[in-house]
Formats: C-alpha cells, sequence, structure tokens
C-alpha cells in the first residue's frame, strides 16, 4: 500500500517536471517574446530593447533559463512579471483562490445534477424521462459553455435580478454575497461537467443494475430502488471517480472563457491577459499551475480508488 | 389433501427480441409440499433458472412472466405489489445461487451484507443482527465466523463463499429454498460437503427445498423428487428412487443412461445424448423430444403429449408412450416385484 502511494506520488511528480519543460520550451519557440509583444514603443531603439531582452535574461540560453525559473520555482517564487510590479506569486496567489473555488462548485454543481439524474435514469432504464436526460446531457456537452453563460445571465440576472451578472466577492468577506456572485458561473461550469459525467454514470449503471448482487439484493427482500442506491450506485461510482477526475482536470480550460464571461478574477483571466502580454513568468506559472492541478486531481482520484475498493486495497498490499 | 406450500400452475415466460416474442418456459405446472426436496434436472436452456427466477418474480425485462400463477400456500405471488413481493423475496422464498462471487457484492463486507438480508425481515439491532449472522455462518460451515464476518467477497474461496450465499439465504428462515445449481461451479469435493449442508439444514429447519442441477448423481444424493425439463416444459416428475429404476419418458431414459456412460467414459463430454437441446423459438412442434427420441412415432410430431400419471402423488410423464411403458412397467414389476 504504502509503496503504491509512493511509486504514485513519484509518477506525478515526474508528469509534473515533464510538463514543466514543455511549458517552458513551448513558449520560448513560438514566435514573439515580452519585448516585440509591446510592438516598437516610441522612443525605443534597437539597441534599448537589445539592452532590455539583456536585463530580463531573455539573451540567455534556453537551458540557463528553464533552471533558473526551476529553481525558483522549487523555492516557491515564480519569478517576476515583466509588467506588473507584483511578482508571479503574488498574482497567483490573489487570483488562486477564485479559480479554486469556481471548480470545486462547479464539481459539486455537476454531481448534484448527473448523480441523482443517472439514478432516476436506473430506475426506469428506457423510459422517457431516460429520453429527456440522455439529450439533456447530448446537449450539455453540444453547448458553448459561454453561450450557456450568456443564457443565464440574460435570464437570470438580466431579466429576473436573483444574481449579479458578474464579478466578485471573497468568501471572507460576505459568504451569502459570495455565493450569489458564483451561483451562475458554477451552474454553467457545472452543466459542463454534469454531462459527460451524466453519460458515463448512466451507462456504468445500467451496466451494474444487470449483474447478479443486484438480484441478490432484490432476492434478499429490497425493494428496488433501494437495490440501485445501494448496491448498485457504489460500484457504479468507481469508475465514474476516475472519469470525474479526467472531466475535472480538463474543465481547466473551458474555466478560462467562463472566468472572462463572469468577470471571475481567477487564473483563467490572469493567463489570457499574459498570452497577449508575453508575460513568460506569469503564463508559465499559470499553466505550470494547472498542470498541476490535473497532476493532483488524478493522484487524489486514484488513492481514492484505492481506498475506496476493497478489491484494488488488497491488490495493493500483495 | 392441505394445500402444497408452493403450487405453480400454468406458468410460461416470454422474451421479446428483433424476431419477435419467444416463450422458453411454456405452461410450467407442479407443486411442493412443505418440507419436501424436489431436484429439477435438465439439460443446459431447458428453462431451470428461468423457473427459479420466475417464482421469485426477479425475470428482468425483456423478459416477462406472460401467463399462470404461482401460489405460496395458496396466495398468488403474481398478484402481490412490489412491497408485498419484497417481503416473500429472502423472507418466506430464499434463493441460493450458482456463482457465488458474482452473486454477492464485491465492495461490501459479508457482515454488511448479511445483517442487511437479517434486518429486512426482523426488527432487531444491528449489534443483534451481527450475532445472528455469525451463528448462520457457522450453521452454514464457515470456520472462524466472528472473524472472518468484516472481510470481502473476494477474500473468500468459492466453497467458502457459497457457504457464505448459503447463510445469508438462511437470514430469515424461509420456508422454501430454491438453489440454483449452488454447487456447479465448486470442485467434487466441494460439491459433496455443500450437498450434505444443505441436506443437513433442510432436515434441520423443516425447509423445502428446489434443487436445481444438471448433476442427476447429485439429485439422487439429495432430494425425494425428481422433474425433468426439457424445452421449457416438465417432462416427468416422480419419487426419486421410482425415476432412477424406471424413468417413463424416454428423455429421462436418455439422461440416465447418458450418466452411466459418462461414468464408464473418462474423456467426459455433456453430448451424450445425441442431438442438441432445441432452443426457444425453435422448439419442435408436438412433444419437443420428437426428433431426438428413439422410440417417437407420427403422433408425436403432431400433436403435444397428454400428461400421463404415472402412480404416485404429482407423479406423471409428458409423453404419447407412457401409458404403453407405464404397463410395460407394470407388467415387470409383476413379474420382478419391487421390494
Ligand atoms: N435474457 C434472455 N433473453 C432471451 N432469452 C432468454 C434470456 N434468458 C433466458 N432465455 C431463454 O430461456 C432459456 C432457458 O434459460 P435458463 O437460464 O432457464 O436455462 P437453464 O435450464 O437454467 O440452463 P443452464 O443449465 O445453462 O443454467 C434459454 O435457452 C433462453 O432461450
Ligand atoms: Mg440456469
Amino acid at each position: 500500500m504504502m509503496r503504491f502511494v509512493i511509486r504514485r506520488v513519484a509518477v506525478s511528480v515526474l508528469m509534473l517536471w515533464l510538463a514543466s519543460v514543455v511549458i517552458f520550451v513551448t513558449l520560448r519557440v513560438i514566435p514573439g517574446d515580452p519585448i516585440a509583444a509591446r510592438g516598437t514603443l516610441p522612443g525605443f531603439t534597437a539597441e534599448q530593447m537589445a539592452q532590455l531582452r539583456h536585463e530580463l535574461g531573455l539573451d540567455r540560453s534556453i537551458l540557463a533559463q528553464y533552471l533558473d525559473w526551476m529553481s525558483g520555482v522549487l523555492r516557491g517564487d515564480f519569478g517576476q512579471s515583466f509588467f506588473s510590479d507584483f511578482s508571479t506569486t503574488e498574482l497567483i496567489a490573489t487570483r488562486i483562490v477564485p479559480s479554486v473555488e469556481l471548480a470545486l462548485m462547479a464539481t459539486l454543481v455537476g454531481l448534484l445534477i448527473a448523480v441523482p439524474a443517472a439514478v432516476a435514469i436506473a430506475l426506469r432504464p428506457h423510459s422517457w424521462l431516460d429520453r429527456v436526460l440522455s439529450s439533456g446531457a447530448a446537449g450539455g456537452m453540444a453547448v458553448p459553455p459561454f453561450w450557456l453563460g450568456i443564457l443565464l445571465v440574460a435570464f437570470l440576472s438580466i431579466e429576473l435580478g436573483w444574481f449579479p451578472t458578474r464579478g466578485y466577492v471573497p468568501f471572507v468577506e460576505d459568504p451569502l454575497e459570495n455565493l450569489r456572485f458564483v451561483a451562475l458561473p458554477a451552474v454553467t461550469m457545472g452543466v459542463v461537467v454534469a454531462a459527460p459525467v451524466l453519460r458515463f454514470l448512466r451507462a456504468a449503471l445500467l451496466d451494474v443494475t444487470r449483474s447478479d448482487f443486484v438480484r441478490t439484493a432484490e432476492g434478499k427482500g429490497l425493494l428496488w430502488h433501494e437495490a440501485v442506491v445501494r448496491h448498485a450506485l457504489p460500484n457504479a461510482l468507481m469508475p465514474t471517480l476516475t472519469f470525474v477526475g479526467m472531466v475535472v482536470g480538463s474543465m481547466l480550460g473551458g474555466i478560462v472563457v467562463i472566468e472572462y464571461v463572469f468577470g471571475w478574477p481567477g487564473l483563467g483571466a490572469l493567463a489570457v491577459d499574459s498570452v497577449g502580454k508575453r508575460d513568460y513568468a506569469v503564463l508559465q506559472g499559470v499553466v505550470l499551475l494547472a498542470a498541476a492541478a490535473f497532476v493532483l486531481t488524478s493522484l487524489v482520484v486514484d488513492l481514492l480508488s484505492v481506498v475506496i475498493d476493497p478489491r484494488l486495497r488488497d491488490q495493493m498490499s500483495t | 389433501m392441505s394445500v402444497p406450500l408452493l403450487s405453480v400452475r400454468g406458468l410460461s415466460v416470454a422474451f421479446r427480441d428483433r424476431r419477435g416474442e419467444t416463450l422458453p418456459l411454456r405452461e410450467v405446472s407442479f407443486d411442493l409440499r412443505a418440507g419436501q426436496r424436489l431436484a429439477l434436472v435438465g439439460e443446459s436452456g431447458s428453462g431451470k433458472s428461468l423457473t427459479a427466477f420466475a417464482i421469485m418474480r426477479l425475470i428482468r425485462p425483456p423478459g416477462r412472466i406472460a401467463s399462470g400463477e404461482i401460489l405460496l400456500e395458496g396466495r398468488d405471488l403474481l398478484g402481490l405489489s412490489a412491497r408485498q413481493m419484497a417481503a416473500v423475496r429472502g423472507g418466506e422464498i430464499a434463493m441460493i445461487y450458482q456463482n457465488p462471487l458474482s452473486a454477492m457484492n464485491p465492495v461490501q463486507t459479508i457482515a454488511h451484507q448479511l445483517v442487511e438480508a437479517i434486518r429486512r425481515h426482523s426488527a432487531v439491532s444491528k449489534d443483534a443482527a451481527r450475532r445472528r449472522a455469525i451463528d448462520l455462518l457457522g450453521e452454514a460451515g464457515v470456520p472462524d465466523a466472528a472473524s472472518r464476518i468484516g472481510s470481502y467477497p473476494h477474500q473468500f474461496s468459492g466453497g467458502m463463499l457459497q457457504r457464505v450465499v448459503i447463510a445469508m439465504a438462511l437470514a430469515a428462515d424461509p420456508k422454501l429454498l430454491i438453489a440454483d445449481e449452488a454447487t456447479t461451479a465448486l470442485d467434487v469435493t466441494t460439491q459433496a460437503r455443500i450437498v450434505d449442508l444443505l441436506a443437513r439444514i433442510v432436515d434441520d429447519r423443516g425447509a423445502a427445498i428446489m434443487f436445481i442441477t444438471h448433476d442427476l448423481g447429485v439429485a439422487a444424493a439429495l432430494c425425494d423428487d425428481v422433474q425433468v425439463m426439457y424445452a421449457g416444459r416438465i417432462v416427468e416428475r416422480a419419487e426419486a428412487r421410482r425415476f432412477y429404476e424406471h424413468p417413463i419418458h424416454p428423455y429421462s431414459e436418455a439422461l440416465l443412461e447418458a450418466v452411466c456412460r459418462l461414468d464408464a467414459e473418462p474423456d467426459r463430454r455433456l453430448t451424450a445424448i445425441p442431438g442438441n437441446p432445441p432452443l426457444a423459438g425453435a422448439f419442435p412442434s408436438g412433444c419437443a423430444f420428437h426428433p431426438r427420441c428413439p422410440h417417437a412415432v407420427p403422433i408425436c410430431a403432431e400433436q403435444a403429449p397428454p400428461r400421463v400419471p404415472t402412480g404416485g402423488p404429482g407423479w406423471f410423464a409428458e409423453c404419447h408412450l407412457g401409458r404403453e411403458r407405464l404397463d410395460g412397467l407394470t407388467l415387470a414389476d409383476a413379474k420382478e416385484p419391487l421390494p
């Protein structure tokens, strides 16, 4: 068991390191650098721009720049933003809380939609409810999230005035307001999470409800819905957990757009800003963090699977 | 005569698929007295499991019970609400399954699954239910039950897990146990032990058992009566000794001969009876066995055979030649009377 955990963590660290190399190299290889991105500034000669590059260390070899960056990252210092007076670490620190909050709330909303819906389907497969919910899921996967976000804003904020259109209030300042602000972006992202999870869990549940042990459960006197909820659902949730991990991990791409639509001061918005400016340090930091979130999610999911599945647990200990 | 424990009347099960509807179980009728041990034998696909699951009302779509009555002490189970039926399942009728590993929930402990079965049918505390579960496991021959009850299904061997499944079936002290090939998945020694265990359990508790198997030897060891299925119908029923010595139906005869030959040949193949059992949807006309029957006469292909009483309570054979074969038997008996 311990060996599995250690190995799994080691793999995660390795994946992160690889990600850092890919991120770093990709950024240097694509054309343009922070200086060029400013365009030719009036009053700046080519000489002065070269001077600026030198000051920022951009004229050194990629390897030297990478080692420099990495040694900083390992100490928690993501480098200096080329454009802001704040360090990347500070920029990220102020943005990470809203992003993580949005991601967690979206996951929660997604599960609150997907799990009951999948159970309802499993109770009466191929019923009209199944058809409605399944097409809903297919629709949810086809609809661009920003469009859904705009729809929600149009109806629930502008039309009905129930929620603010955009913005953010820290939870520590005013928890209730915070929830009002997070509601719409979380629901939007939640639908993005719910749709594929519902499809996956539905298939898993329909499969598991046909297993012998669910019939055994009925055979000992459980009603159908009890057999589904107590026996089929836990078994169907195990493979779904891994899938949810993947969906949440890849949600980080979608979150950029949603943060923009809702004026949510998260990492996504920060990333978009820094891409435009080729603000290497910030961009690297954000993308590395996104990679870290993905790696961490799958690590947590894998460890959790082992904790809840007795068969895996035994496999690990032998 | 008093009401039988279980009385199945004209039970048919239908399956719907792309090609239309098939009737793998056709008008099955039989009785089971309280405490009686009945073997249900037949080749693969003859409808033994369907009979069992139909009695439990556990036929899954696209299958359904198309017609018939299932009377438990005179009460028709097919008329019960889902809730009433749930009280019968595991309460009055309990089932033991062919594959114990797939019959148990892989992510719950044995304790959890047994306690659930016990508390479903009696209002006892969790602790009391757990103590009872340990007793039941002990009765079913699981050594060290108190310490093993917290284990998961995959941590047991097949034979041990079958004992767990048996213990679970005993949770509410049912009047009828249905064992669907409860020993098929096990090795021969374990098989014998489980059969002994079942015999002892039904003896001790006075429960009836319907023992489904395609092993005639096991059936003989355990049961009072033997009932043979072929192509979704019961073709013969008789007391075990009589059945083994003088089968009336040619199919029963062929089955018994096949067993003898199997015993002789070390290379066991289950193609002992020439030809293949028919598939549901393609049952031959008249008597479904006629294409494989060495005694078939023209009428066998044309008319469904009558149910010929064969001399005992509930005994019969469904065969056009039943009368003659029975008469031949009584003639032989007259010359050489059975003890
Ligand atoms: N899910 C299903 N869909 C369609 N037909 C089915 C289904 N289940 C069973 N049947 C039909 O019912 C017939 C009898 O099946 P059953 O499981 O009762 O056989 P059995 O006598 O128990 O055989 P075995 O010894 O292999 O367990 C099968 O041959 C098949 O034609
Ligand atoms: Mg079967």
